[in-house]
């Protein structure tokens, strides 16, 4: 195995928090109900809605 | 979802980088299928300066585009109620009709398919996917309804007294009814009435437990679509369309039949559920623009538009069942006045009776 070093991983040109999902995740990952929205379980800080909460569940499931 | 512990209303929803968040609710309109999403950004924190409407996060989708060569899919997802355990509590005992069937009949079939490819090669791309829903989830709900004994004014049942308001004029001076059984003379008849709508007791049950167990299917059908048209027109200059459409149609049950409605069942045995048929039709077209004007310049433009529809209409819309039991007042149009009011009956301690739940119907529109 070959040993790299390099300038770590830091971002400095924003200061964004964010997760991104490419092609590759959208279409091999397993997703709760085959919901889109289920993806951002998987960010940190995102939780899922309390059952008794699916405030406008009836209008988009 | 729940960006940062913040209400589902601070979360921004992005689509194609045009704007897919309901103004008045808070909610997504477009949830985009799985097969037309091709990248997401969620930005939980410090986002950028050209995003707005979010105290908690942003979570942007980008549409899929065509390619040179022609991709297609197709896919069928399938869950029924022959996987799913009874619940002993709620499904102890034939639902009617049903050739002895204990577990409602569940379903829950997702079916669709994609294609995408080009008009013209390297130059004009085309895609488009459809995804079809046919939902029926069971739900059960259990409830405590007044006794026969309790419709009638026989309240001995209860163990506590029940005071005649006309025998004094205090509180402290009033006498209880003989053997605590209201005289039928004094029953309100509009109270009567009303109570013939609610089903009587299904099940025996000590005085503070439930004594009504009820179950149903919530049905929903839902249909959606994406077209999309990608233009590369020069090296320098990109041309998108997209237009998205869905569709669902929902229809829940109340516990208590389609006039007296009562709480609705849903599959997660949430006593407040909504009892009605719920109509929805939502649309978004975006277009962009992007121009390439030097390597380190590169210029956006984007356009959006989305309607957000929602028709509902609850059990016993247009009925008067209140008119109807003598109580001047209510249920004085076929609208948004009609139906069984919500009315709540306390008693037996901590103990909640609740009957009737929507009143009227309602329609929504945010563009």
């Amino acid at each position: 195995m070959a040993v790299t070093s390099g300038a770590g991983v830091l971002k400095t040109e924003r200061s964004d928090v964010a997760s991104t999902y490419t092609e590759r995740t959208v279409t091999e990952l397993p997703v709760l109900n085959r919901r889109f929205a289920n993806f951002q379980l998987m960010t940190l800080g995102v939780v899922s809605f309390p059952t008794s909460l699916t405030s406008a569940s009836a209008e988009n499931p | 979802m729940l960006v940062n512990g913040q209400g589902f209303a601070g979360t921004s929803h992005l689509l194609d980088g045009t704007d897919n968040h309901d103004a008045v609710l808070g909610w997504i309109v477009i949830n985009p299928t799985l097969e037309s999403v091709t990248e997401a950004k969620i930005t939980t924190a410090n986002y950028d300066a050209e995003f707005g409407v979010a105290s908690a996060g942003v979570v942007s989708a980008q549409t899929k585009s065509g390619t040179n060569s022609v991709h297609g899919s197709a896919f069928e997802f399938l869950r029924n109620g022959r996987m799913n355990a009874r619940n002993p509590f709620t499904q102890s005992r034939p639902i009617p009709n049903s050739n002895g069937r204990l577990i409602l009949l569940t379903q829950w079939n997702q079916f669709g398919g994609s294609i995408g490819g080009a008009v013209v090669k390297n130059k004009l791309f085309y895609f488009g996917d459809y995804q079809g829903t046919r939902r029926n989830t069971g739900g059960g709900t259990l409830l405590r309804v007044p006794s026969l004994a309790e419709r009638a004014g026989d309240m001995s049942a209860t163990g506590i007294n029940i005071f005649d308001p006309r025998s004094g004029a205090a509180p402290a001076s009033r006498m209880p009814f003989a053997g605590n059984i209201i005289p039928a003379n004094r029953l309100s008849p509009q109270t009567q009435n009303l109570l013939k709508l609610i089903p009587g007791p299904n099940t025996n049950a000590a005085l503070d437990q439930p004594n009504f167990a009820s179950s149903g299917g919530v049905r929903l059908n839902d249909n959606a679509f994406n077209i999309r048209i990608t233009h590369f027109t020069t090296d320098k200059i990109h041309v998108f369309g997209r237009y998205s459409m869905q569709d669902f149609r929902m229809v829940a049950p109340g516990s208590f039949g389609l006039v007296a409605s009562g709480p609705g069942l849903d599959a997660y045995g949430c006593t407040n559920a909504y009892a009605g048929a719920s109509d929805s039709r939502n649309h978004s077209i975006a277009g962009g623009f992007d121009y390439n004007v030097r390597p380190n310049l590169l210029t956006d433009f984007r356009f959006g538009f989305m309607r957000y529809h929602v028709f509902g209409q609850p059990d016993g819309i247009g009925t008067a069942p209140v008119k109807d039991a003598g109580i001047p007042g209510l249920n004085v149009d076929d609208n948004f006045n009609s139906g069984m009011p919500a009315f709540f009956i306390n008693g037996y301690g901590n103990n909640l009776f609740r009957f009737g739940y929507a009143l009227g119907g309602t329609a929504a529109t945010a563009r």
